[in-house]
């Protein structure tokens, strides 16, 4: 039987807590007057401000209230809000008779020092608003079965056994048919914690399915930064900002989107730090500073490349600092622009410092000196090309330019001919000097009409940058969403680089993370296993068909100013470099799957409401089989063919460490006596039922057939056996059956991370849902007990060579695909935008909602304006004749959707502003704002193995939001 | 225990005696009396009902409360001094209920509803006194004083459903709910007719006044929700009486009640005026003085259409006695005085209509006026009567 | 008059805008029973009409002699905004998300809009609460004096079983911070949450203030902010002091913000983004020097020396902005 709406999300079924319906005094409105409030004579008061008799009648209703609210503290858990606003704030969860009433902050995190303010209470809009929506009638409470077309919403309630069992037949079949590759499982941006994501991610690592990396898609790496310092993650605990002289926020608005750490930057402020906010709009951070700098939307890296000019031609840089910690004074051939490599020269020349180089070519214990990994540069002392050490290749681990053996001052600028092993001589110069030659293009004068920035602008910001005892500059990951995002990431990250700022001194913050060990057993299966991790941007663009969204939306000339390629040669050179490098015979360590999936099995994933253009069409056209994992009927779920009810927040057992905005990992701790809210399940017990029916299937199979196959899937390329042993599912997911359930997860963790201990489920639930990491969670620097923490202490004060090839700050990449687009020396490019349509779409992240995360709680848009809006600079609405209220059309090419208009001159005119994270199912025919949004590959973020810059957790590309013009007119 | 004072009953003899000077004709004390019908089944609750269709209408006029002014702005707009409201009642009594029937007309259904802070529901009240009978005064008649209470029932319109309340109250603010047996009511808006019928049954006496007078003391209130009137912004009525069929009317109560009414005239309007204006415009305020504060003192506007000729002379000869209840005190607070720590000024004794002895009971600021020539008391009872 | 008076002191330099406190308060006490209309907390974006819309201009309050102003009750589909609920049971079947009434007026309606022109534009937050006034006007416009203030702290509650629900009240808050709840034809407020404090827990919007700009306290407490902040460094000032009834919510008013920019886009020294005409309007004349001594103030700290008044706004533990024991310093 097909079942209604109605019974299929049983809102009844919940009854969320009607706290103080028996407590209230008696409803006059609809009650007849009770018997007790009669009085024969009439009661009279004379002066209720001086003295009033009855004042406890009211003051009970409401005691009796608050502690139907408050429930017993035996009974509260701890929680967190594992979204991807990765704020991790420790909660306490307030339940009466099993249901959970409200939450309030744990507050009770330990202040470090008496100097530094605490980070209480943290927690923030959404997270204070989770008990509302856990209850809502959205829930989902039964396993789901659909029975019409994709998106109809014909629903059958199904058993948990037979959803488990129809989800691991199709994972098996596809396994057996098509090979692991077929498979596709993936637990999206609404689970992310070490503890309950490594269920789904652990599963999938064992059948050899295709995972995508978050970070990508979403377009939040960093890559131009892994660039300069070797990784992306970088920076500092955010009480660190309290201690700034001057605190830059650059594409970001900590004030809307890192609500809990906010008030580190005014209490900074107060503490004398200024206080600096470049962004297009006003926004909600802009309006405290000190400074701020509306920039036009897109040119953040022309802005960066002239502040760089100012401070290099100004000399205010510090020189010793960049020779010593920078690869500026490497020595680059001028003919083929590479760098100068040991293997290539003629170690017999006498321009050759053979003498001081030979300490620093000895092999010192493990250390094998790489020819091919060690740089040169020219030693003013000795007026010799010498080899530098720290690199790679090189077997001296250390930055020291003096040291028993060696004495090195290498020239910033120079030209000096070299003889090559081959016999050849070339002529050399240092990457300063190109650098140089490439900031000139980047005078402050000439960029005031590009970026919008005066020069005096740009002068005061070069001064904050190097004069200050302590500058950071925080960046956001919006930058990261323009299609140059990587170049303008790269010229930030120059500039705190050779403002010579590390550790204690201030420098990049983007986003912090701790060092957690301990965790492989957990995640991985000792190498036994591979995963297929795709690369996010490259993967999901080319599964949805993107680039045909690219011819649709860009014009040749467009192209041409931010590539310097021609349209049909760009796109060529892309469908290249991803035909050449797709699936397992592609790229090592497995960057290219799009291809190969047919079934899919997601959690806690809002596809469509992330992925752009043509996306959704292309996806449900591929996607043989989807299931489905969620706690609410969320715009996806629409889509499944199976849909699984998961716990939510409260419901589980978890832990969370990362990221580090602060030194505390947060435990989440299920009230006491719960009711189990439907039928929901946690992830890990889902994927154990999962292992569970496949290798049941399997061995079932295996019986009848005799076949060896129907248990060992072969698999040559990412196992060591050669193939996947599915008799053996169980017993290797659950660890031997250690951890089958989320409550096993968390105490496998608290067994075996070392930055965690000592410490119990008790001891967290009793300091107050957290534990505070030991000093073995810092990575480049140490971590104090006492002092906020920041990265690369470690390399100013000990010399350690950064994670780079050079094992410097990284300004020049030699790979080809760098050096044909001129991109080997930091530079900026314009934007890649139709210019036909007026107005850049500018989506920051919301006050709101974590993206889609709570984006439909009714409590949190009775606070906004209850569907999408658009935020509009009144001449613009003028001159359209658009009034505030009034719903719009915004259009382009690619498509149209209907939004409501705000007026505010906090808008620029030259854009259009919309907090992001709708679901597609809030908008007018369910089409959302990223339909409208186009978007190209950048070619730099496709290109790989050069150094540093290999596919993995720090280098990998975005996919871009942030390159769509359009226009509005009034519906 | 509410035994008439000395004073109060010498001034009545001496009034017997006005009563006899003969000039124009004035409201006669039939106009406050309505009749009602006995019956011997139960008095029906439905409007509608043929048995109160058989019995005539008494019409009524009531008038806008301007005695104290309360602080809704839209609600004050609309309060016109000038303008009256006519109420017609039928009465019917059996062994131990009386009923009334109230018909009055209103352009717009008006009903509180829990989809609106701003909704305010059509009402109607009846007031009669908890004690009354020879030798005892009516009750001021603004919800009481703390001399002679009233009991009040009050029927709201809310969302389909009548808000039945039952109150007891000695003057503004005072009333206080009440245990209600045996009380019954029914509000029905005709959107054809454009009129709202009432009917209120209660027990004829209530067991605390065994003295039968043949005349029940009642007045009338009504409220717009349109004009967002509720509480003292309303329309009321004077002192009215239901003359009950089956009992005898009791001469001396009839004398003591009619005091003034009937009579061509009491006393001069015109001389009355100027010991008004001479004397009286400092504190309170009328329909064409407006010197006084507001709220300093009762405002006198329209006094006439509510105040009978015994309250408005007791008023004035003996104040205390007929000490009424101000609103909430800390309406006005003095600004001269030295606030406490937190910047609470204390409240504004000017505006105080009243002080307490050393015995804590309650002092009229108004002097008494005994002193008087009786003429001059007469003539400005006439006045004031005269202020509609 | 209460004997001592509970008080709150609100940071705006540190309000970020967040609603965490609003939400906070509708968790603890307004998502239910007629209430769900109702913010006792709520922040609204100034300049901007706020909530209820356009309260400034609702009349009530004093006149400069201390007597009872006439003003009107908001209306909830009008002046508050319909609390609108949303199709969740049936986006199931397929049908688009959408609100149960269209939205057209709410609490936080005009969210970062501002005044000016881009980019010279301001705005700032303005979190408000029942004020707990000494001479509250709700308390003085209610008929049956059902509204009275405690004895032991200065809390202003109203009294369900005296309150008939005729809204006098409502029109004489000049801040429209009480509320008329339909459903149980009561009005009712802020109530500065103590049952909370009865047990140990500061009221939910200032504990669970995660940009920490509350600070909760006896005003007669000399040890506490709450006192250093209004009495001794007088750079917590009262909104609209000029409505008469004497708030006991105190403000630190909001620093100016940056600089504005002239046509080239070059910084004009000295500017005011925010006029200080209208920073006045707010907080009174006072405000010009409780700005002056937060930046001289803040220059010490800039320049390396001491400043208690900067520590105590920093309020570098958490737990220590609530001095709520009855026990707290009576001067």
């Amino acid at each position: 039987m097909t079942v209604s709406r109605r019974d299929l999300l049983k809102a009844a079924a919940l009854g969320s807590v009607a706290i103080g319906s028996n407590t209230l005094a008696k409803n006059a409105f609809t009650e007849p007057i009770p018997q007790k409030e009669a009085k024969d004579i009439p009661v009279i008061v004379e002066d209720p401000r001086a003295s009033y008799l009855n004042t406890k009648s009211i003051e009970d209703m409401y005691r009796r209230e608050f502690a139907e609210t408050f429930g017993e503290k035996k009974d509260h858990g701890y929680a967190y809000h594992c979204v991807n606003c990765q704020g991790n704030c420790a909660w306490q969860v307030w339940t009466k008779d099993g249901k959970v009433t409200r939450e309030n902050q744990s507050a009770s995190y330990p202040q470090i020092a008496p100097n530094i303010p605490d980070y209480n209470p943290r927690g923030c809009n959404k997270g204070v608003q989770h008990s509302q929506i856990m209850y809502e009638q959205d829930r989902l409470l039964y396993p789901m079965k659909r029975v019409g077309p994709r998106g109809e919403g014909k629903w059958k309630r199904i058993s948990w056994d037979e959803a488990i069992t129809e989800v691991s037949e199709n994972l098996y079949n596809t396994m057996q048919e098509k090979g692991p590759a077929g498979n596709y499982i993936h637990i999206g941006a609404g689970v992310l914690t070490e503890g309950r994501a490594a269920s789904v991610k652990r599963l999938g690592t064992l059948l050899g399915a295709v995972r995508p990396y978050i970070a990508s898609y979403v377009g939040d790496m960093f890559p131009g930064v892994s660039t300069v310092y070797g990784e992306g993650n970088i920076g500092c605990t955010y009480d660190f900002i309290f201690k700034t002289n001057v605190a830059i926020f650059w594409g970001c608005n900590p004030n809307t989107s890192r609500i809990p750490d906010a008030h580190f930057l005014w209490e900074g402020k107060y503490n004398g730090s200024k206080i600096v906010v470049i962004s297009p709009e006003y926004n909600s951070t802009a309006i405290h500073a000190d400074l701020w700098v509306p920039i036009k939307p897109g040119y953040d890296g022309h802005l960066a490349m002239a502040v760089l000019n100012e401070i290099v031609f100004k000399k205010m840089y510090n020189e010793s600092f960049v020779k010593e910690f920078t690869d500026l004074p490497l020595l680059v051939r001028k003919d083929n622009k590479e760098l100068v490599r040991f293997a290539e020269i003629d170690t017999k020349d006498s321009n050759f410092d053979s003498k001081s180089s030979e300490k620093l070519l000895k092999k010192i214990l493990k250390r094998e000196l790489k020819e091919h990994e060690v740089f040169l540069a020219w030693n003013q002392k000795t007026n010799k090309m010498t080899v530098l050490p720290g690199s790679e290749g090189s077997p001296v681990e250390t930055l020291r330019l003096k040291d028993r053996g060696w004495n090195i001052n290498p020239a910033l600028s120079g030209t000096w001919k070299i003889k090559l092993k081959d016999g050849h001589t070339v002529e050399v110069t240092t990457v300063f000097d190109l650098f140089k030659q490439e900031l000139k293009k980047f005078d402050p004068l000439r960029m005031h009409a590009v970026t919008g920035v005066h020069p005096t602008i740009v002068s005061e910001l070069a001064r904050d940058m190097i004069v200050p005892k302590n500058t950071l500059v925080t960046m956001g990951f919006s930058l990261g969403k323009y299609f140059n995002g990587m170049l303008i990431q790269r010229a930030i990250s120059a500039l705190t680089a050779i403002s010579g700022r590390l550790g204690e001194s201030g420098g990049l913050n983007t986003e912090n993370e701790w060092n957690i060990t301990g965790l492989s057993g957990l995640s991985g299966f000792e190498g036994k296993y591979q995963h297929r991790f795709a690369s996010g941007f490259v993967s999901e663009y080319m599964l949805g068909d993107n680039l045909n969204d690219y011819d649709h939306l860009y014009a040749e000339a467009e192209i041409k100013e931010s590539t310097g390629l021609g349209k049909k040669q760009y796109r060529e050179k892309i469908e290249k470099i991803v035909k050449d490098g797709a699936n397992d015979e592609g790229f090592k360590n497995g960057k290219p799957y799009w291809t190969t999936m047919e079934t899919f099995l997601l959690f806690a994933d809002a596809r469509f409401r992330r992925n752009k253009g043509s996306y959704k069409e292309a996806f449900l056209k591929k996607a043989k089989f989807i299931a489905y994992g969620d706690y609410r009927m969320s715009d996806f779920c629409n889509y499944a063919d199976i849909l699984l009810p998961c716990k939510s927040h409260y419901e589980v057992w978890d832990i969370r460490t990362n990221p580090g905005y602060h030194r505390f990992a947060n435990i989440a701790y299920p009230p006491a006596n719960l009711k189990n809210v439907g039928e929901a399940k946690s992830e890990w017990e889902i994927s154990t039922l999962i292992a569970e029916k496949i290798q049941d299937i399997a061995l079932k199979k295996y019986k009848s057939s005799g076949d060896k196959k129907a248990i060992h899937v072969p698999d040559t390329t990412h196992t060591q056996t050669g193939f996947r042993a599915l008799d053996e599912v169980v017993n290797e997911f659950t660890i031997g059956g250690k951890v089958r359930s989320d409550k096993d997860a968390v105490e496998y963790m608290l067994e075996h991370v070392d930055q965690f201990k000592p410490n119990s489920t008790k001891t967290m639930y009793e300091r107050g849902g957290f534990l505070v990491l030991n000093d073995k969670a810092g990575k480049s620097s140490p971590l104090y007990s006492n002092k906020p923490y920041n990265t690369f202490e470690s390399n100013k004060l000990l010399y350690q060579p950064f994670e780079t090839l050079t094992g410097r700050l990284t300004f020049y990449v030699d790979h080809h695909l760098w050096i044909e687009t001129g991109a080997h020396i930091p530079t900026a490019r314009n934007p890649i935008r139709p210019k036909k349509f007026p107005f850049v779409l500018m989506t920051p992240h919301a006050r709101w909602s974590i993206h889609s995360t709570y984006k439909t709680s009714k409590i949190l848009q009775r606070l906004q304006r209850g569907k999408p809006y658009i935020m509009i600079n009144p001449k613009v609405a003028e001159a359209k004749g658009i009034k505030d209220g009034d719903e719009v059309k915004m259009f382009n090419d690619l498509g149209e959707t209907f939004l409501m208009a705000k007026i505010t001159p906090s808008a620029p005119e030259h854009s259009l502003v919309m907090e992001h994270g709708w679901e597609p199912f809030m908008y007018k025919n369910k089409v959302g704002h990223n339909a409208l949004v186009g978007d190209m590959i950048n070619l730099l973020e496709l290109s790989d193995g050069w150094g540093h810059l290999k596919f993995g957790t720090n280098w990998d590309g975005n996919q871009h939001a942030y390159e769509t013009t359009v226009d509005i007119v009034k519906a | 225990m509410h035994k008439p004072s000395t004073p109060l009953l010498s001034i009545l003899s001496t009034t017997i005696v006005l009563l006899s000077i003969p000039t124009m004709a004035n409201e006669t004390f039939d106009d406050l009396v309505i009749p009602s019908k006995s019956s011997f089944w139960s008095i029906p609750l439905d409007a509608q009902s043929t048995k109160w269709a058989d019995i005539k209408g008494k019409n009524i006029s009531l008038a806008p409360q301007m005695t104290v002014l309360l602080n809704d702005k839209e609600a004050n707009k609309a309060i016109k001094s000038n303008h009256k409201k006519e109420l017609v009642v039928k009465a019917m009594t059996n062994s131990k209920d009386i009923g009334l029937y109230l018909e009055w007309s209103d352009e717009s259904l008006n009903q509180a509803t829990t989809k609106e802070t701003k909704s305010f529901g059509d009402s109607v009240a009846i007031e009669i006194p908890l004690k009354f009978g020879k030798g005892e005064r009516l009750p001021y008649i603004g919800m009481g004083d703390e001399k002679a209470y009233v009991e009040v029932d009050m029927a709201r319109s809310a969302e389909g459903k009548v808000i039945k309340s039952h109150f007891v109250g000695a003057g503004f603010g005072s009333l206080t709910r009440r245990q209600a047996t045996n009380h019954d009511m029914s509000l029905t808006y005709d959107s054809n007719k454009k009129l709202w019928r009432a009917v209120i049954i209660r027990p004829i006496m209530n067991e605390k006044n065994r003295e039968i007078e043949g005349l029940l003391p009642i007045a009338f209130a009504l409220w717009n929700g349109a004009n967002n009137e509720r509480g003292g912004n309303k329309y009321l009525s004077g002192w009215h009486f239901i003359k009950l069929e089956k009992y005898k009317v009791s001469e001396q109560y009839q004398n003591e009640m009619s005091f003034g009414y009937g009579a061509k005239t009491i006393g001069d309007i015109e001389l009355g005026k100027q010991i008004f204006n001479s004397t009286c415009i400092g504190c309170h305020r009328s329909n064409d003085m407006k010197i006084a504060p507001e709220g300093l003192a009762p405002n006198l506007m329209g006094i006439g259409s509510i105040a009978s000729f015994s309250y408005l002379r007791d008023s004035i000869v003996d104040p205390n006695q007929v000490v009424i209840r101000q609103l909430n005190i800390n309406r006005h607070y003095n600004k001269s005085e030295k606030p406490d720590q937190f910047k609470a000024y204390p409240n504004n004794d000017a505006f105080m209509w009243y002080t307490k002895d050393e015995k804590g009971n309650k002092v009229s600021k108004m002097p008494s006026f005994q002193g008087l020539p009786p003429e001059s008391i007469n003539n400005l009872v006439a006045y004031l009567k005269s202020l509609k | 008059m209460s004997k001592r008076q509970l008080a709150m002191v609100m940071d705006l330099n540190k309000c970020i805008g967040c609603q965490t406190c609003t939400v906070a308060c509708k968790t603890q006490w307004t998502n239910r029973n007629g209430r769900e209309y109702m913010y006792w907390n709520n922040v609204e974006t100034k300049p901007g009409p706020g909530y209820p819309k356009k309260w400034e201009d609702m009349g009530g309050g004093f006149d400069s002699s201390g007597n009872l102003l006439e003003g009107e009750v908001p209306g909830l589909t009008k002046d508050y905004g319909v609390p609108w609920d949303f199709n969740y049971d049936e986006i199931a079947s397929g049908v688009p998300l959408v609100s149960t009434s269209e939205p057209k007026v709410g609490p936080n309606w005009d969210e970062d809009a501002g005044l000016g022109d881009f980019p010279n534009s301001y705005y700032f937050y303005l979190p408000r609460i029942c004020n707990h006034c000494s001479n509250p006007g709700c308390l003085s416009a209610c008929p049956r004096g059902a509204i009275f203030k405690r004895d032991q702290d200065g809390i202003v509650l109203v009294d369900h079983d005296r309150c008939e629900g005729l809204k006098y009240c409502i029109a004489g808050c000049p801040y429209k911070k009480i509320y008329f709840n339909p459903k149980l034809f009561k009005s009712e407020k802020c109530i500065m949450c103590f049952p909370r404090i009865e047990k140990g827990l500061p009221p939910a919007c200032a504990q669970q203030c995660v940009g920490r700009i509350r600070f909760v306290g006896y005003l007669d407490d000399l040890e506490g902010q709450v006192y250093k902040l209004v009495h001794q460094y007088k750079v917590a000032l009262p909104l609209h002091s000029e409505y008469g009834t004497q708030p006991n919510v105190f403000y630190v008013p909001p620093l100016s913000g940056p600089k504005k920019f002239d046509k080239t886009g070059k910084q004009i020294e000295g500017s005011d983004r925010i006029p200080l005409e209208y920073l006045e309007s707010l907080f009174g004349k006072e405000v010009s020097s409780a700005l002056k001594t937060l930046e001289i103030e803040r220059q010490k700290k800039k320049e390396g020396k001491p400043s208690e008044l900067m520590d105590l706004l920093i309020a570098y533990k958490h737990s220590e902005m609530f001095r709520i024991k009855p026990e707290a310093k009576n001067a």
